[in-house]
C-alpha cells in the first residue's frame, strides 16, 4: 500500500490549521482531515445503520457534504463536533429514505477482541459468549440496537462504543448533559430487555 | 410467607456494547474507502454550482408538496390582486393617432364601443312631420 505523501509532509499541523487550509481549497489538508476522522465517522455511521455497505456509502456522503459546507464552518465548535453532527443527521436521513437491505453484511470482528478484558469477562464460564458464538452475539446486538430510536441509538454508540464523555455528546447532539444521561439510561434498559436471554 | 423470586443479575450493558468497537474494517478496506471518498470529494470540488438550475432550486417544492401548493396559491393570489389593480380602459380611447386620416378609423372604432340606444337622439312625442315651425305661423 502506498504511503500518503500529504500525511507525511505535515504531521505537525493541528486540526484548526488543517481546517483553515481546507477552507482555502487545499485538498491535501482535507485529505489529512479525512484520514484523521474516517475511522471514527465510519464507526458512528456503522453503529447507526448496522450495515457495512450502507455505512461506507453514508460515510462517503458525510465527507463530501462536509467539504461542500466547509466554507460555512465557523470555529464556534470544533471540526470534529461539527462533522459528527453531519454524520448523525446523514445516517438518520439515510435510514428514513431507504428501506433496510434484505441481506445485511456486518463488519468482521477484529481478532484483538480476544485480548479485551470485557471479552474475557463475557466468555467466562456461564456468561454470554459461552452461550452463543461471537457471530450470533453480533447479530442479536445489532438487531437490538436497531429497535432503539435514532436519538437513543446515537447516544449509545457515541458513549458506550466510541467512549465519548457526556459533555461532548451533548455538544454533538445538541442537548443538555442531563438529557444525554437519561437517554443513555433508557437505551440501556431497553437493550437489557431486548437481550434478556444474555442474562446469566 | 410469599417467597421472593430470585433476582437475575443484569448484564453490564456498557461493557457488552464496548465489544462493538471491535467491529471495524481492515486497514486495506479503510484505505480503499478513503481513496474513493477522496475521489468523490474531488468530483464535488470541480462540479459547477447548480444553485440556479430550476430542478435544483425547485426541489424543495416537490420534497414538501404542501409548501409547494401554498406557494402556488400565494402566487395565484398575487396575480389576481395585480390584475384587479390594473386600469381597465378600452384600447380605442387611449390610442395614439400618428398617421393622417387615421382619426376616421379611430372615430368609427370609438362609435362601435358606444351602445346604439345611447347614441340615438330622443324623439319628442309631439313631433309630427306636418307640424309647421312656430316662426312660420306667426
Amino acid at each position: 500500500m502506498a504511503e500518503n505523501p500529504a500525511a507525511k509532509k505535515r504531521p505537525e499541523l493541528n486540526e484548526t490549521d488543517l481546517v483553515r487550509r481546507a477552507q482555502l481549497d487545499d485538498m491535501s489538508a482535507y485529505e489529512e482531515l479525512i484520514r484523521r476522522y474516517y475511522d471514527r465517522i465510519y464507526g458512528l455511521v456503522y453503529g447507526m445503520v448496522s450495515s457495512r455497505e450502507d455505512a461506507e456509502d453514508v460515510t462517503q456522503e458525510v465527507f463530501v457534504k462536509a467539504w461542500k459546507a466547509l466554507a460555512h464552518f465557523r470555529e464556534q465548535a470544533s471540526f470534529y463536533t461539527w462533522i459528527y453532527r453531519i454524520a448523525i443527521n446523514r445516517a438518520i436521513n439515510f435510514r428514513k429514505r431507504r428501506n433496510r437491505r434484505k441481506t445485511v453484511q456486518f463488519e468482521e470482528f477484529d481478532p484483538d477482541i480476544k485480548q479485551a478484558e470485557s471479552y474475557k469477562e463475557f466468555s467466562s464460564k456461564g456468561s454470554v459468549l459461552r452461550k452463543m458464538s461471537l457471530r450470533e452475539f453480533q447479530k442479536k446486538m445489532n438487531e437490538a440496537l436497531l429497535t432503539l430510536s435514532d436519538k437513543h441509538r446515537a447516544v449509545v454508540i457515541l458513549h458506550d462504543v466510541q467512549g465519548l464523555p457526556h459533555a461532548e455528546i451533548a455538544g454533538i447532539v445538541g442537548c443538555s448533559e442531563g438529557t444525554v444521561r437519561s437517554r443513555l439510561f433508557y437505551a440501556r434498559k431497553r437493550l437489557q430487555a431486548e437481550l434478556a436471554e444474555f442474562e446469566v | 410467607m410469599s417467597k421472593k423470586p430470585p433476582e437475575t443479575p443484569e448484564i453490564d450493558m456498557a461493557r457488552l456494547l464496548s465489544l462493538k468497537a471491535f467491529e471495524h474494517p481492515d486497514a486495506e478496506r479503510v484505505e480503499k474507502n478513503i481513496q474513493s471518498t477522496l475521489q468523490a470529494v474531488r468530483a464535488a470540488h470541480h462540479q459547477p454550482s447548480l444553485h440556479f438550475f430550476p430542478d435544483k432550486s425547485l426541489a424543495w417544492m416537490f420534497a414538501q408538496p404542501r409548501y409547494g401548493i401554498a406557494a402556488l396559491f400565494v402566487l395565484f393570489l398575487g396575480l389576481h390582486v395585480m390584475q384587479r389593480s390594473m386600469p381597465t380602459e378600452s384600447v380605442g380611447s387611449g390610442a395614439i393617432v400618428e398617421e393622417p386620416g387615421a382619426e376616421l378609423d379611430l372615430a368609427s372604432m370609438v362609435d362601435t364601443n358606444v351602445s346604439p340606444s345611447m347614441a340615438m337622439p330622443a324623439v319628442r312625442p309631439a313631433y309630427s312631420s306636418l307640424a309647421k315651425p312656430l316662426s312660420f305661423t306667426e
